[in-house]
């Protein structure tokens, strides 16, 4: 449902994309990671029509983002990185303003802003002034307004930042019920673990590159090195080390566990089998599976020193 | 659902925000309706007493101004209006979701114009109506229906002028408070065109007003278009990445100096230091690249010579001749002309500079007019001359052609590059941003700058050496 074919985007000599080549099909979620101005925002405001591309090609449901601007801004809905409400209109009427422009007919929408706010929470202060509401429910308006007419490509920037954690987790849950109706959304994000909850899979882009683009699961093979174990023990460390013997990368050691990093699967019964030998007890031999930050940083890190 | 339709949406939204915000109704209100009726109370009581001392004939000239100056003041709300709409909602960030609703950015401009003219123009006509009943009331006297249209058409297309050149100053301007600053590029030319207005009025010059309304609108119409280009998703975006810095704008400023004004550059061209490139390749390409400006003001600048001319033939009156020769021989006789190479070269110079800074406000206008006025003048001598049975090609050879050879085409290239200026604004070049446009325009007549000066040099050295010796001899025998 998004495609887009090698984006460039220069503003003035500065070169915020430097060909973002990515795909989104129906039902699947893309998080773009990366850190503060290294073309997220830039992507999705090309993707949603907003911006033209220096160079490159982006369809949106077969539609060109360049030739055909209008009906991808028809198709998508965007939530920006500023909710960007007006201070003095009422949550509802805002929220219909927004359905108006994108030419929703009156009944549906007027259906359609109810029900939203309902499934948000957001009844209670629909007849409201947008300026007299929290940070939190002020973002949820703003989603709720890329929501108003029904789009079938999200584009959300940082779309629970200002949130508390059961706001952020209600909107994560209305994301993850949108994957199920079949929608496209990519999420702008520094929060990885929403990241890791919500998406199918996560391109990490730095300076206008996408750097990495797979499942999480696949990023963390990748990038995270050989397996990380974790072997917990009594006894002397010295009599442990020396089971090591050298044979793999301890990458921690303290007085009753070691952490080493082991290529071959092979290695830990030998490795148990030795320690016993030596009168160390094994309490315990576990995998310790990488976190996403740890993924990411290694990712951005390298970029960063190559 | 038609074009208008997502336009009209848009206006109702923001003509009802403007409306129900009583920091912004409560003064237009107050001042729709109060300040005409001042005017109209100044009128009433101050008619008889011009009718006393003038005559009706005059005292009838203050109705219409009274009526500018009650229409006038809704009117300036749409400059505060319209730096609210374009720099307030892109300082509050309530413009990026604008951006992505479906609407093209000629829908968005129309919509936010519609929205910041609607009240000030519908107020002004209030104020007009309350003024004109007022004086009836007052003093039982009728505003004429010609002063009631040509206000209204004054006072719409100063509106739309404000609030198109409001547009253009937004898009420039990082916040409001910037933008109100640059406002000051508005208020001060409707500053001066109320003036203009206000002594036509007194003066009884309302036939002239008619085409004053004419080149409002044209200028306003100008304006919309610079507009339009200025207001669209990319420039609004882009300018976010790039800021409004000195650094940037001085970056981008020698980019374009450095860079050829043409692609692809032939082999070897590219290697060449810039100021040798400058003479062999940048200065011949911007002359081709700009042949159409150079040949209209050089037409324009003929055009003008001959105009001059006829106006010389058809105003003689006999003597004239004989004062500029009387002139003449009394300043040859009293010893070499008292203009030194220093001074006409700075003369020419400032022209060029004045010039060049006038048409950044008039649009290429200056341009045209400033350096067209020599040439009508000397136009006009030369048909003086002519009537008075002289010979005006033998003026022309004597007085111009010396160190015109060189002063008329450095004349004709600052026009043109000075009327590319102008125009940098209203039609920025293919892939240009407006800033780009005028800074690009800038760089290339900082470029000419270096073919007109050595040209400006030759002609000065020859207006203040060779030319009075010719003119001695021509006219003086030696």
């Amino acid at each position: 449902m998004v495609e887009a074919f090698a984006l460039t985007k220069r503003f003035a000599d500065f070169w915020a994309l430097q060909g973002i080549s990515l795909k989104v099909g129906p039902g699947e979620i893309l998080a773009l990671l990366g850190p503060n101005g290294a073309g997220k925002t830039t992507t999705i405001r090309i993707l949603g029509a907003v911006l033209r591309p220096t160079s490159g090609r982006a369809t949106v449901c077969g539609r060109d983002v360049v030739t055909d601007g209008p009906a991808v801004r028809t198709l998508v809905g965007v939530l920006t990185e500023f909710p960007g409400l007006y201070d003095r209109m009422s949550t509802r009427s805002y929220l219909e303003f927004f359905g108006e422009l994108h030419r929703v007919p009156g009944p549906v929408l007027r259906q359609r802003v109810s029900d939203l706010l309902d499934c948000f929470g957001l009844g209670e202060v629909a007849e409201r002034r947008l300026g007299t509401l929290s940070r939190g429910v002020r973002q949820k308006v703003a989603l709720v307004r890329a929501l108003v007419h029904d789009p079938r490509v999200l584009f959300l920037d940082e779309p629970t930042s200002a949130m508390d954690p059961a706001g952020a987790r209600q909107v994560r849950e209305f994301i993850a019920g949108l994957r199920r109706a079949d929608r496209a959304i990519i999420i702008c994000t520094h929060n990885l673990a929403e990241a890791e909850f919500l998406a199918d899979r996560i391109a990490v882009i730095s300076r206008g590159r996408i750097l990495a683009d797979g499942r999480p699961a696949e990023l963390k093979r990748t990038f995270a090195g050989p397996p990380l174990f974790e072997l917990r023990f009594t006894g002397p460390p010295d009599a442990a080390r020396e089971a090591l013997n050298g044979d793999v990368r301890v990458v921690d050691l303290g007085p009753d566990y070691i952490r080493y990093r082991s290529e071959d699967p092979g290695y830990n019964p030998r490795l148990v089998e030795r320690l016993v030998g030596l009168g160390v007890g094994v309490l315990s031999l576990t995998e310790v599976s990488p976190s996403l930050e740890e993924v990411y940083l290694r990712i951005v890190g390298g970029e960063g020193s190559s | 659902m038609t074009s208008l339709q997502g336009p009209l949406v848009l206006a109702r939204r923001e003509v009802r925000d403007a409306l129900t915000d009583w920091r912004i109704s409560l003064p237009m209100g107050l001042l729709t309706a109060i300040f005409p009726l001042l005017v109209a109370f100044g009128v009433a009581w101050g008619l008889p007493i011009l009718d006393r001392l003038e005559g009706r004939e005059v005292s009838a000239r203050v109705l219409p101004f009274g009526l500018m100056v009650s229409a006038f003041v809704p009117i300036s709300f749409s400059l505060v209006l319209a730096l609210e709409s374009f720099a307030g909602e892109k300082d509050r960030n309530t413009l990026e979701p604008l951006l992505t609703s479906p609407l093209s950015d000629g829908e968005l401009f129309l919509g936010k114009m519609a929205a910041v003219l609607l009240p000030p123009v519908t107020l002004s006509l209030a104020a007009m109506a309350i003024f004109t009943l007022a004086v009836r009331a007052g003093a039982g006297r009728d505003v004429p229906a010609e002063a009631l249209v040509l206000v209204g058409l004054l006072s719409v297309t100063e509106a739309v002028a404000m609030v198109a050149a409001a547009v253009v100053v937004s898009t420039h301007a990082p916040t409001v408070r910037a933008a109100n600053i640059l406002a000051s590029f508005i208020i001060l030319p409707m500053a001066a065109l109320l003036q203009l207005e206000s002594v036509l009025f007194l003066m009884g010059q309302t036939r002239v007003l008619w085409p004053v309304a004419a080149g409002i609108a044209g200028i306003a119409a100008i304006l919309v278009r610079t507009g339009m280009r200025a207001f669209n998703r990319e420039e609004i975006i882009a300018r976010e990445y790039r800021g409004l810095s000195i650094r940037n704008l001085v970056r981008t400023f020698w980019s374009f100096v450095a860079s050829p004004p043409a692609e692809p550059v032939p082999a070897g061209v590219g290697r060449l230091p810039l100021p040798v490139r400058l003479y062999v390749y940048d200065l011949p390409q911007l002359l081709r690249l700009n042949r159409t400006p150079i040949l209209v003001v050089a037409g324009l600048f003929v055009a003008g010579l001959a105009a001059g001319y006829l106006l010389g033939v058809q105003t003689n009156r006999g003597d004239n001749w004989v004062h500029l020769r009387t002139a003449l021989e009394a300043g040859v006789a009293s010893g070499p002309i008292q203009l030194s190479f220093g001074a006409i070269l700075f003369h020419n110079l400032r022209a060029v500079a004045v010039t060049a800074l006038l048409s950044l406000f008039s649009f290429g206008a200056a341009a045209l007019l400033l350096l067209m006025a020599p040439f009508v003048l000397t136009g006009f001598i030369a048909g003086q001359l002519a009537a008075g049975g002289e010979d005006p090609l033998l003026f022309l050879a004597a007085f111009i052609l010396p160190h015109g050879l060189f002063e008329i085409p450095a004349a004709i290239l600052a026009g043109a590059f000075c009327l590319r200026l102008g125009l940098a604004l209203m039609a920025p070049p293919a892939g240009y941003t407006v800033g780009q446009s005028l800074l690009v325009s800038i760089a290339n007549l900082l470029k000419v700058g270096f073919l007109l000066l050595p040209l400006f040099m030759a002609a000065a050295y020859i207006e203040a050496n060779l030319t009075p010796q010719v003119i001695r001899w021509v006219y003086l025998g030696g």
